[in-house]
């Protein structure tokens, strides 16, 4: 059923987007730019079939789909497939190492400030996880490029290696990857730690005032452990969170991308818009929506997991 | 086995000749000259490397130094017969009596980088490539005077041309970079685009491509084969970062040695970082707001505003063109005189620009019967408003704030102006439509001015204001097929006096293009029409290397 759900779902974010970025003023031969004259972008209409009504398109690109074939990227000039499967690793790289950090640390300090609550160290830590919690993702990024970069020259500005990366030994390649993978990883994870850290925080609080952490105290258990017991029943809502995170962190990537020149899926996204690339931009938002729908069915499954009283629902 | 004494000579030369190339290399390398990486950081990377399906200027700067063209024109983009051209992949030329044709003598050391020699059949090729109707190829047009190439040898091409013209010789050889044949002519026109040629490209230049990482970068290294000789560098990187900013943090921070297209707010930062200089290049760019000399719901009627000429010549007067460039450029621009750039104008003494003159804008105007009867600060006419739209593409920030002073210039007169920002497709939509009433441009033409017939001739296809002066169109006719030179400079004189008196448009601004480049590096003066053309002579100064410098030639991993 939910995977019903799901390929519904992915097809119906396909389909908006082929229809949205047909009916945006535009296309592939107007995206070329200035200087290109009218009878160029005439040919390469013609050659794409552009002039053919949308539902002729849409015909076309849904029958390609079903033969398995993504299309041809105009502006990249190679199948959609081989764009989709050199940035695709890379954001699910990044987003993954994002979110890891994220649930870790997020979790790990709103744990810590729930058995604290009140206290002067968990104001001044919700106060500061609340100025993280409202940066934008873009903004914060750029400020890391000019502080580590720029300034301090600390750490490398954009891409996923060094341009010097296919002449070092393997050693300063793992070395050149890591301080590479720095700027964007924090970009990401900052925002992200401070919404599992909040609502981690919340949800031991409510979890420290359950009966059964009153009944494990009586029993003589170790604070610790009644700690210990108290964040297993708090992660449930961490975990709900999780999956309704991921949007949002593909979101963020997106931009993130674009300034540490991370070349995954949200460069490949902004380029093909840019360049009225249709088959790449239906090709992500299917590939986007799925990674989402298949992000929520996990959440699904890992709070089962967590909680088996919700099998039976 | 027999060998033959033409075989034995030609041996001999050949071993001669790598002799001396090894020589002059071993001496170069003696003398510290060769070697080096120079990195690049630009904002977007091409589509392919495949030169007939280059579009716009990603791109070009790589395939420029990885392909050739059989002769290469002189640094004053003189494109009158063959004056100043410079031997390529053509070692010399002949024309026939006639004029009609051109006989090119192909280098006989010149390779591919796959090692095969090149051919006249190369030759022919190419010209079949770049006009087939198979391919969207953006020089087909410029090759229309070209009938058709025919090998006379194997080391010889020759041009039939169908009309005897003055830039015959720059159309045969500035359009086209040679393509190998033997690589490419089992694919059909049709699957050309597709072929995987197009990001492993194999040329004759002295750079070879080396590796593309989609969307990180593209390597060329020096081709140590070549007949011209080997490039000084040993490699070029083209970093792509999409962001400017991250662009410029890269230049700023040593990653990065070379940025194209630095804006006015970098210039101060270039200055004060030690290990960068400036490097003034002429661009062959303008710009200019463009006047809508049709209505735009009913082309059959003249644009209410615009159709008449103390409008369009009021509204010029009424700009401080001065000013507005040096607000929005600063150092880096200038006043345009014309539809082309001063670089590319034979003689800008010969014509005269419109003053700047408020009281004169305001008299045309009045004479014209738009007045402010309702004392609102807008005139109008028959109850319509002397008002219109600019329309400006949202990527260009400059003409954004072009927009917004020529706004305020205009309100000093009476007329509203309101700046329209547009995502860039919707843009070019309008304008190819010719849907606006007036619109912020820009061009950037050609040596030779060839494509002034397709931006501002009549039935030029990218007319967008759909300007019509018979006057203009038969003065550039002229100027262009004329082929006493002394002529043609009156002729174009006479052109842009026409077209500047016309006031199709106002013409706002050459742009000034320095790059910021790290001071390790010796240059060649650049070319305005490609600050690349001579990077292969570029060197690093030998007591200024950092470790990129001092890899060599090894193959990446």
């Amino acid at each position: 059923m939910r995977a019903a759900q799901g390929v519904a779902v992915v097809f119906a974010a396909a389909t908006l987007a082929f229809v949205l970025l047909q009916l945006a003023p535009g296309d592939p031969a107007t995206a070329l730019g200035e200087g290109v004259s009218p009878e160029l972008r005439a040919i390469i209409r013609a050659q794409y079939g552009l002039d053919d009504s949308l539902a002729t398109q849409y015909g076309r690109w849904i029958w390609s789909l079903v033969r398995g074939d993504l299309g041809w990227s105009r502006d990249q000039q190679r199948p959609v497939a081989a764009v989709l499967s050199d940035a695709l690793p890379r954001s699910l790289f990044l987003m993954g190492c994002a979110l890891s950090v994220s649930l870790v640390g997020g979790m790990l300090i709103g744990a810590w400030q729930g058995a604290r609550a009140g206290s002067r160290r968990d104001r001044i830590t919700s106060t500061a996880l609340l100025v993280l919690y409202s940066l934008p993702e873009f903004w914060l990024a750029l400020l890391l490029l000019v502080v580590f970069a720029h300034n301090l020259r600390w750490l490398p500005a954009t891409g996923i290696t060094g341009e010097m990366y296919a002449y070092m030994g393997a050693r300063d390649q793992l070395v050149d990857r890591l301080r590479h993978l720095v700027l964007p990883l924090t970009s990401l994870s900052l925002v992200g730690v401070s919404v599992f850290a909040r609502y981690q925080r919340n949800a031991m609080l409510e979890s420290m005032a359950q009966a059964f952490v009153r009944t494990a105290r009586t029993k003589g258990l170790t604070e610790p452990a009644v700690r210990r017991q108290a964040w297993r029943s708090a992660l449930l809502p961490v975990i709900t969170v999780t999956g309704l995170l991921l949007p949002a962190l593909i979101t963020g990537a997106v931009f993130v991308e674009r300034v540490f020149a991370w070349p995954g899926m949200g460069y490949a996204m902004i380029r093909a818009i840019e360049a009225r690339d249709y088959p790449v931009v239906s090709a992500g938002v299917i590939v986007g929506s799925a990674v989402t729908a298949f992000g929520a069915a996990l959440a699904d499954i890992a709070r089962d997991v967590a909680d088996p009283r919700l099998r039976s629902l | 086995m027999r060998f033959s004494h033409t075989r034995w000579l030609t041996s001999l030369l050949c071993f001669t000749f790598a002799f001396a190339a090894c020589a002059d290399s071993e001496r170069a390398a003696d003398a510290g000259e060769t070697g080096g990486t120079m990195i690049v950081t630009v904002p977007a990377e091409p589509s392919t490397l495949f030169p007939p399906l280059l579009s716009g200027t990603q791109g070009a700067a790589i395939v420029g130094m990885i392909f050739d063209r059989l002769a290469e024109i002189g640094d004053d983009l003189e494109t009158y017969g063959d004056r100043g051209f410079q031997p390529r992949l053509a070692t010399s030329w002949s024309w026939s009596n006639d004029s009609l044709s051109i006989a090119f003598a192909l280098d006989s050391l010149a390779r591919w980088h796959d090692g095969q020699p090149v051919t006249g059949e190369d030759v022919r090729y190419t010209f079949r490539v770049y006009t087939s109707d198979s391919l969207a190829v953006e020089q087909k047009s410029l090759l229309g005077n070209i009938d058709s190439v025919s090998v006379r040898d194997p080391r010889t091409a020759v041009f039939w041309f169908k009309r005897r013209m003055p830039r015959q010789f720059y159309d045969a050889t500035y359009h086209m970079y040679v393509l190998p044949s033997h690589l490419l002519d089992t694919i059909p026109m049709t699957k050309l685009e597709r072929a995987p040629f197009g990001r492993t490209p194999v040329g004759t230049g002295r750079f070879r491509f080396a590796r593309w990482e989609p969307g990180q970068r593209i390597e060329i290294i020096a081709d140590t084969a070549n007949s011209r000789g080997r490039a000084l560098l040993d490699r070029v990187i083209w970093s792509i970062a999409p962001d400017f900013g991250s662009s410029t943090v890269k230049l700023f921070a040593g990653e990065a040695d070379f940025l194209e297209q630095l804006r006015p707010e970098n210039l101060a930062q270039v200055a004060r970082t030690p290990s960068l200089r400036l490097i003034d290049n002429r661009a062959l760019s303008y710009g200019f707001l463009g006047f809508n000399f049709r209505d735009r719901r009913n082309p059959s009627r003249p644009n209410a505003m615009f159709g008449d000429p103390r409008v369009r010549r009021a509204l010029h007067m009424a700009v401080d063109r001065e000013r507005l460039v040096r607000n929005v450029f600063d150092s880096l621009g200038m006043v345009a005189l014309a539809p082309a750039p001063r670089a590319l104008i034979p003689d800008t003494a010969a014509f005269k620009q419109l003053p700047y003159d408020v009281a004169t804008a305001n008299a045309l105007l009045d004479s014209a019967g738009w007045r402010d009867r309702d004392g609102d600060g807008v005139r109008g006419r028959d109850g319509v408003p002397l008002a219109f739209d600019i329309l400006i593409p949202s990527s260009s920030t400059s003409r954004q704030r072009y927009a917004v002073l020529l706004q305020e210039q205009y309100r000093a007169i009476g007329v509203k102006a309101t700046p329209q920002v547009l995502e860039n497709n919707a843009w070019s939509d309008a304008v190819d439509s010719h849907a606006f009433d007036a619109y912020l441009g820009a061009w950037q033409p050609s040596p030779g001015l060839v494509g002034l017939m397709q931006t501002w001739a009549s039935r030029g296809s990218s007319n967008a204001g759909r300007y019509d002066s018979p006057a203009f169109d038969a003065l550039l006719d002229s100027a262009l097929t004329t082929f006493d030179p002394t002529s043609s400079r009156r002729y174009w004189a006479r052109a842009f006096q026409q077209i500047v008196d016309d006031v199709p448009a106002v013409w706002l601004y050459e742009q000034r293009s320095p790059v910021a480049i790290s001071r390790r590096f010796i240059t060649t003066p650049l070319r305005a029409d490609g600050w690349f053309v001579g990077l292969a002579d570029w060197r690093v100064d030998p007591a200024q290397r950092i470790d990129r410098d001092r890899i060599g030639l090894g193959t990446p991993r």
